[in-house]
């Protein structure tokens, strides 16, 4: 995993200022912790559908847990083979191709704000929120300028008044 | 019949609120296929909020309007920024930027828009007589057959859609796992309902927004640097009677190849052109023009990922099983909406599948005289900042997730789906598998058990259907030849190497 330098050799903190900033590691990495990642998932259905009734009113009926049961082993297995794919890769270099998150400060901020706008809302208020967000978000995307900013800030809040208020009567927090 | 019915479907949509929805839909769709990087499935999956107010057919022909028109304009920054708007529109930008280059970028948007039109028409054509003859095949299917048709249809996107099928099929089984939460709809028994909220199971659209939408954001973020395409030149739309002259052949072959592509799940619009635009090099005099300019390159690959628009409705309204990601995001929306693709929708509801197709021919010519027209638009539509664009994204995903419960919970799925989607996306797992397992789940699972509690038990009764049993070979055939490419390409690779 390395983070990338500017052509001028400066680090990059990947907030809009820099030119371009980059997360890289190798496909081979990136699958393993996939594998993994869907591996726990299927697992973790897997032993919660034990505690599902096995038993059902009709004794040929496969039974509530037959189905997840069938899906978390064949996932298991499937992403197990996506680990060792991932593991030969890393191994051996072949297909072990580069991939790459351009602006990850960037992404994980809007990330970040997004899901503590979520969080917030229904404290403060959809618009009260909104208000906040949205300038926010222009900034990790790179837009500059007050001017564009206010603009765009109160052209959101208005078009959600407009459409999800007034036209879709739709309450909002 | 059929002339009596399309009419039944004519007077649906020629009314003030479809046509509106046509429009506006249109607009929507080039719009978003101007911009490269946005695709009908963004569009689809932030639109359908809106539907939930609206009547059936006036949502329904706003969401086939997008999709249509979405593939229409992403020739347009292919030719005039070798940059495709959509990825169907990769192989129209082989030809059309040279094109461009050589100053006949006029020509090219004339050939892309005109092709377009040819191929959305002969795939409408096609799909009115086969999506009937499809239905009344489809009308005799039992639960046995629904099985094996989810089976095959879940294979082919499986394969089709990820290039490493393992990965296609991970996002196949984490979707139909997911699927899996809320009521067994056998029993009534409730799954893996972690919070109350998931009693249900976990809600479609939020999902679908997340995974086609939102992860979209961060992509776009990735690029928000890069300088947008230069388009500066105004393009000149040139109409000369012989600007078709000896392409009859390529038109037609083109669409009936973009047509049955299409119709096969998971290959869609871009498996489509790029085969259409291989087979017409294939078959051309002068090959090695192609890639330099040739207008037999661009019109090869409009005509068929227009056409292959129309095949992706054919499984979607006569089985209930979408062709690409774009039409099982509009499965969604027509759940919403109260109604059930598939072959009964021909037998109760006529008219609906029939104002679908009456949609696309309507929407044809205005298709095409706003992308005539309105070129020096779409070009300056490529401008907005993707930082602005991202935003407004995010927003209406947000409220569009909000409104579907009118409350906080699916804001939260669709922010999960949208984070996991991206990074998914990084480890090349395509969402498509994802949401069409979420869509075929349920059926896969009630159809299987039915036909178990029918056949005593006995797994062998799913073969005693030859239709049943055919399409599980084919299911078999089709998830079993990557394997068997590869064998046999390592073997020829042996003896090569020996030779």
């Amino acid at each position: 995993m390395t983070m990338t330098s500017n052509s001028e050799g400066e680090p990059q903190a990947g907030l809009p200022q820099d030119v371009e900033s980059k997360w890289e590691t190798g496909l081979g990495l990136v699958e393993v912790l996939a594998g993994l990642t869907f591996a726990a998932v299927a697992g973790y259905f897997l032993i919660d559908a034990l505690n599902l009734p096995s038993s059902s009113y009709n004794p040929y009926d496969a039974g509530t847990a037959a189905f997840p049961n069938a899906l978390g082993y064949a996932l298991l297995f499937c992403s197990l083979a996506l680990v060792v794919i991932g593991i030969f890769r890393m191994r051996t270099g072949v297909g072990d191709t580069p991939v790459t998150i351009i602006h990850p400060l960037n992404i994980t901020g809007v990330a970040a704000v997004t899901v503590i706008y979520a969080l917030v809302m229904p404290y403060v208020t959809y618009y009260g929120a909104t208000i906040v967000w949205v300038p926010l978000m222009l900034i990790l995307g790179g837009v500059r300028g007050w001017k564009w900013i206010v603009f765009l800030t109160i052209s959101t809040l208005l078009t959600a008044y407009f459409i999800f208020e007034v036209l879709l009567s739709v309450v909002l927090p | 019949m059929i002339l009596e019915q399309f009419f039944g479907g004519l007077d649906l949509v020629l009314t003030t609120n479809s046509m509106a929805a046509l429009f506006i839909g249109i607009l929507i769709g080039y719009f978003v296929g101007a911009i490269p990087g946005l695709t009908s499935s963004i569009a689809l999956a932030v639109i359908i909020p809106f539907t939930f107010h609206m009547e059936p057919v006036p949502a329904i022909v706003l969401m086939v309007s997008i999709y249509m028109a979405s593939e229409y304009s992403g020739a347009i920054p292919a030719i005039l920024a070798n940059a495709p708007g959509t990825p169907a529109a990769a192989p129209t930008a082989f030809d059309g930027y040279p094109m461009r280059l050589r100053g006949e970028a006029g020509k090219a948007l004339t050939l892309s828009i005109l092709s377009s039109g040819f191929g959305s028409l002969v795939g409408t054509i096609f799909l009115i007589f086969t999506a009937v003859w499809i239905a009344k095949i489809a009308i005799v299917f039992g639960p046995a057959e629904y099985f094996s048709l989810a089976v095959l249809g879940l294979s082919l996107v499986g394969v089709l859609a990820s290039g490493i099928v393992l990965k296609g099929f991970i996002g196949l089984l984490f979707g139909l796992l997911i699927a899996t939460i809320g009521l067994d709809p056998i029993s009534g028994n409730t799954r893996f309902n972690f919070t109350s909220d998931l009693m249900s199971g976990v809600p479609l659209l939020p999902a679908l927004i997340g995974l086609f939408a939102f992860s979209e954001v961060f992509f776009m973020l990735e690029t928000m640097h890069k300088k947008p395409p230069e388009m500066k030149e105004a393009p000149k739309i040139t109409m000369t009677f012989g600007l078709f002259r000896g392409m009859g052949f390529n038109l037609g072959r083109s669409s009936v190849i973009g047509y049955v592509v299409g119709v096969v799940p998971g290959a869609g619009a871009t498996i489509a052109a790029l085969t259409s635009y291989a087979e017409a090099k294939r078959v051309a005099k002068d090959p090695e023009t192609y890639g330099t300019g040739n207008p037999n390159g661009i019109v090869a690959s409009e005509c068929a990922n227009n056409a292959a628009v129309a095949g992706a409705l054919a499984p979607l309204l006569t089985l209930g099983i979408p062709g690409s990601a774009s039409t099982a995001i509009m499965i969604g929306g027509l759940l919403i909406q109260g109604i059930q693709p598939g072959p009964m929708l021909f037998v109760e509801n006529p008219d609906f599948p029939f104002a679908i197709f009456a949609s696309l021919l309507v929407g044809l010519p205005i298709m095409m005289a706003v992308g005539l027209l309105g070129v020096r638009l779409w070009v300056k539509i490529t401008l907005i900042p993707i930082g602005a664009l991202a935003t407004g994204i995010t927003a209406i995903c947000i409220l569009g997730a909000y409104s579907n419960e009118n409350s906080m919970y699916p804001v939260w799925i669709m922010v999960g789906f949208g984070i996991s989607g991206y990074l998914m996306r990084k480890a090349e797992i395509h969402p498509a598998p994802i949401v069409l397992a979420l869509v075929l789940a349920s059926m896969m699972e009630t159809n299987f058990r039915r036909v178990l509690m029918g056949g005593g038990g006995d797994p062998m009764v799913f073969l005693t259907s030859p239709i049943s049993a055919g399409m599980l070979i084919v299911a078999a055939l089709v998830v079993t030849s990557p394997l068997i490419r590869k064998f046999t390409d390592r073997r020829r690779a042996r003896k090569t190497a020996n030779v």
